[in-house]
């Protein structure tokens, strides 16, 4: 081979180097040893050698986890990105540990997140505070009411379940708060048979009629906002629950004081829910040091309701 | 040598690569990742900011859901305003005796000798006592002769299946706060002999039910609609009935008569409960002595209704009244009236239910003219009651157990006239029921009863038992 020859194989180097990574990325370990042992290769690489390149490849391998991990967190990230309304979820951050649990191509352990990456938690991660205060109304005693930060897009509560019992003809409890996606189940207590639905917008449902024994039914509710939920056979069981973007709401006391906590630092608006007060909301500026605020709630008469079908329950007949 | 090195240099470059390109990649800040600034210029659509997708992606879900709003709000518009129900009572029975729950107190041996030159004829016993249905049936009236009846089993206490009702309800929701019903019974039944009158129907309920507040707790009813006296008429159906046949006051309160209703809830528990009506006659059952479609007199019947559940028992205790010119009377000379308390407790599956009823009416009094057409019976309802339990022993099956009374007289003509009167009912009656029901899901329950009917206070004992079973339908 002459000099030229040589410069001539050395200028197309990079696409066999290229093809030599991928392989090496691809194919086993055992292959490439036997590779290493084929005829083709005259003077084979010593141990030293083979115990490098070995090396190399397990960086190599863990490197390309390592992005893949990466891609996918950044994907995650974007789609809770998106959830909440351009805001930076609470509680998430860009990925900063990039190697999940189960290395699939049965790599070394994953090395510990970069310093780099670690900054980037601490500067993407939202401040929080708590905001405390206290509810009234103009007339009357306040029960069942929720304080929660209003206008946030937040993630989809999966796998989250609240139970709401159908005893002695009454759902219990008759007020409830969840996070959207969260799984509502009403079990039948009672020996008659109900029919729980709700005709409340995107939230509505027909569970059907069943009775104690039978297998509770249950609904996700995905859409944020107030559920109605009634029995289409006794007209007077009831509930509300109101459903949330986000896990950041707290139950007024009997007193009228509230604690909201893991509320994100900066202008925010507040509201407070009842099914029997008119609702009210309030924008607070929320420091570092937390927020007060004072809520005061009208009286709301309550309605009449129709049944599953749209129409009036009319004659007592419970 | 040259391949050996060749080689080497082959593998160590690409790893050198390799080992560079993670150094690289976590030198930069996650995820403002790879291009230099440079790069980012000449690639814009590569570097785009993701923030524009979410606008974007954001605004095809509220494009989505305004679409999803907008058909949801097409297919409740599309709704049918009308709703069809109703169901199918079918049924078997078995009556003691010949099924007739009178006997005619006549001859040397009169039980009641004192009534002998009064009445050209006296019944001891309850008529209705051998009920078989819902409907208060009963198996059969007799072959008497000398008095019109409408004997719509007649079965002569023979064992029998028979459809009890058919029937068919009609909701109609004229506006948010308006309903009307109409429900109508078909009772398929012989028509060979003198008094069955063959397959007839019934408009049960006709009434627009309005709610002129957005509280719902008031309800206005014009039209056909449910009596306010006691409790038992919401029951009265038999997809609403526990058992299977009604008590032995069911005959003055079940009724449904015509005219206006008004009801209302009050508190905000409703705990406190008031009805009114205004009305064609009493609430009386159609097939019974008592009862007017259509007034045959100006004036009307008011009838009102008290409850109250006091907390925090889940118990409701109500009194009940009414009163106005007799049924089939032609003047408004004399009133027919009722009054009674009713009670209803839920203790678990455990339902309580009691009702008292007292009430009369004179008939024809001294110088009223008699009308074969339109003459008013009288009325000594000296007192009659019921206690029901009901308890869903499991989700399958329940128990009933009802104890009942009657002590009343009923009469037709005036027996102080000179030709006296015509008849004389004369019922000291006390009735054991036990049941049983299977509820083998939403819309199919079967229900057995046994009835025991026993008199009291000299009248003989009737043998008029019942056993009645009932299949109900309901769709």
């Amino acid at each position: 081979m002459t000099h030229t020859q040589n410069r001539r194989q050395l200028q197309g180097l990079p696409v066999r180097l290229a093809l030599a990574a991928l392989t090496l990325a691809a194919l086993p370990r055992a292959a490439r040893a036997a590779d290493a042992k084929s005829p083709a290769n005259a003077a084979p690489p010593s141990a030293a050698d083979f115990a490098r390149l070995e090396r190399e490849v397990a960086d190599q391998r863990q490197l390309i986890i390592q992005m893949l991990t990466i891609e996918q967190e950044r994907y995650n990230f974007l789609l809770k990105l998106l959830q909440s309304g351009g805001q930076a979820p609470q509680g998430a951050t860009i990925p900063t540990t990039p190697l999940p649990p189960h290395d699939p191509l049965g790599g070394a352990p994953p090395a510990a997140a970069e310093p780099e990456a670690s900054a980037v938690k601490e500067k993407e991660s939202p401040a929080v505070a708590v905001v405390t205060g206290r509810v009234q109304t103009r007339a009357g005693t306040l029960k069942d009411a929720y304080v929660y930060l209003d206008q946030v897009r937040g993630h989809s509560a999966h796998g989250q379940t609240l139970e709401i019992k159908q005893k002695d003809k009454q759902f219990w409890p008759r007020v409830a708060v969840v996070q959207r996606g969260t799984s509502v189940v009403f079990p039948n207590l009672d020996a008659i048979y109900h029919n729980v639905f709700s005709t409340s917008g995107r939230n509505a449902f027909d569970l059907g009629a069943y009775r104690a024994g039978e297998t509770p039914r249950s609904v996700v509710l995905g859409t944020p906002g107030v559920v109605d939920v009634f029995c289409n056979i006794h007209s007077r069981m009831s509930a509300s629950i109101l459903v949330l973007p986000s896990a950041v709401y707290a139950k007024v006391g009997a007193d009228g004081s509230f604690r909201l906590e893991n509320v994100p630092v900066g202008p925010r608006k507040l509201a407070v829910w009842s099914p029997t007060t008119k609702p009210a909301q309030q924008k607070v500026e929320v420091t570092a040091a937390g927020a007060q605020v004072s809520f005061t709630v009208d009286e709301q008469a309550a309605t009449s309701h129709v049944n599953k079908l749209g129409q009036p329950y009319g004659s007592y007949k419970e | 040598m040259r391949p050996r090195a060749l080689a080497l240099v082959t593998l160590a470059l690409p790893l050198s690569l390799g080992w560079a390109a993670p150094r690289a990649a976590r030198a930069q800040p996650i995820p403002d990742a790879p291009p230099p600034p440079e790069q980012a210029d000449e690639a814009p659509e590569a570097a785009a900011d993701p923030r524009e997708e979410i606008v974007e992606l954001r605004q095809r879900i509220d494009q989505l859901e305004t679409r999803l709003d907008q058909t949801q709000q097409i297919a409740t518009l599309r709704r049918p305003i009308v709703s069809v129900g109703g169901y199918v009572d079918f049924g078997f029975f078995v009556a003691g005796g010949n099924g007739v729950g009178v006997i005619q107190d006549e001859g040397p041996n009169r039980v009641f000798p004192r009534y002998a030159n009064q009445y050209s004829w006296v019944f001891l016993g309850d008529l209705l006592a051998p009920m078989v249905n819902s409907r208060g049936e009963p198996a059969s009236l007799g072959n008497f002769p000398g008095v019109n009846r409408f004997d719509s089993v007649d079965s002569d206490g023979a064992p029998t299946f028979i459809v009890n009702e058919v029937n068919l309800t009609l909701n109609a929701a004229l506006a948010r706060n308006a309903l009307a019903t109409a429900s109508v019974d078909f009772m398929p039944r012989s028509g060979i002999q003198e008094f069955s009158l063959g397959d007839f129907m019934e408009v049960d309920i006709a009434q627009l039910e309005w709610e002129p507040f957005a509280s719902g707790k008031t309800s206005v009813f014009v039209g056909k609609f449910d009596s306010v006296l006691g409790i038992e008429y919401r029951d009265r159906k038999s997809t609403q009935r526990f058992g299977v046949t009604p008590s032995l006051i069911a005959r003055y309160t079940t009724g449904t008569p015509l005219g206006l209703k008004v009801r209302s809830k009050l508190g905000d528990d409703e705990r406190v409960v008031v009805a009114a009506a205004v009305t064609n006659g009493s609430s009386s059952i159609e097939a019974f002595h008592f009862y007017d479609e259509i007034d045959t007199n100006s004036g009307k019947t008011v009838s009102g209704r008290v409850s109250v559940r006091p907390f925090p028992l889940d118990l409701q205790v109500g009194l009940s009244g009414s009163w106005g010119p007799q049924d089939h009377a032609i003047d408004n000379t004399n009133a027919m009236w009722f009054v009674g308390a009713d009670l209803l407790a839920h203790i678990g599956s455990l339902d309580i239910k009691g009702q008292y009823l007292k009430g009369g009416a004179p008939g024809l009094t001294a110088g009223q003219a008699y009308d074969p057409r339109h003459v008013p019976y009288g009325l000594a309802l000296h007192h009659g009651g019921y206690l029901e339990l009901d308890w869903m022993a499991t989700p399958l099956v329940g128990l009933l157990a009802r104890g009942d009374v009657r002590d009343a007289d009923v009469w037709l003509g005036n027996a102080s006239s000179l030709g006296g009167g015509s008849r004389l009912y004369l019922t000291r009656n006390w009735r054991a029921t036990a049941g049983v029901r299977i509820v083998v899901n939403e819309h199919i329950v079967a229900k057995a009863e046994y009835l025991h009917n026993g008199e009291y206070d000299g009248i003989p004992q009737i043998p008029d038992d019942v056993f009645t079973s009932s299949l109900v339908l309901s769709y």
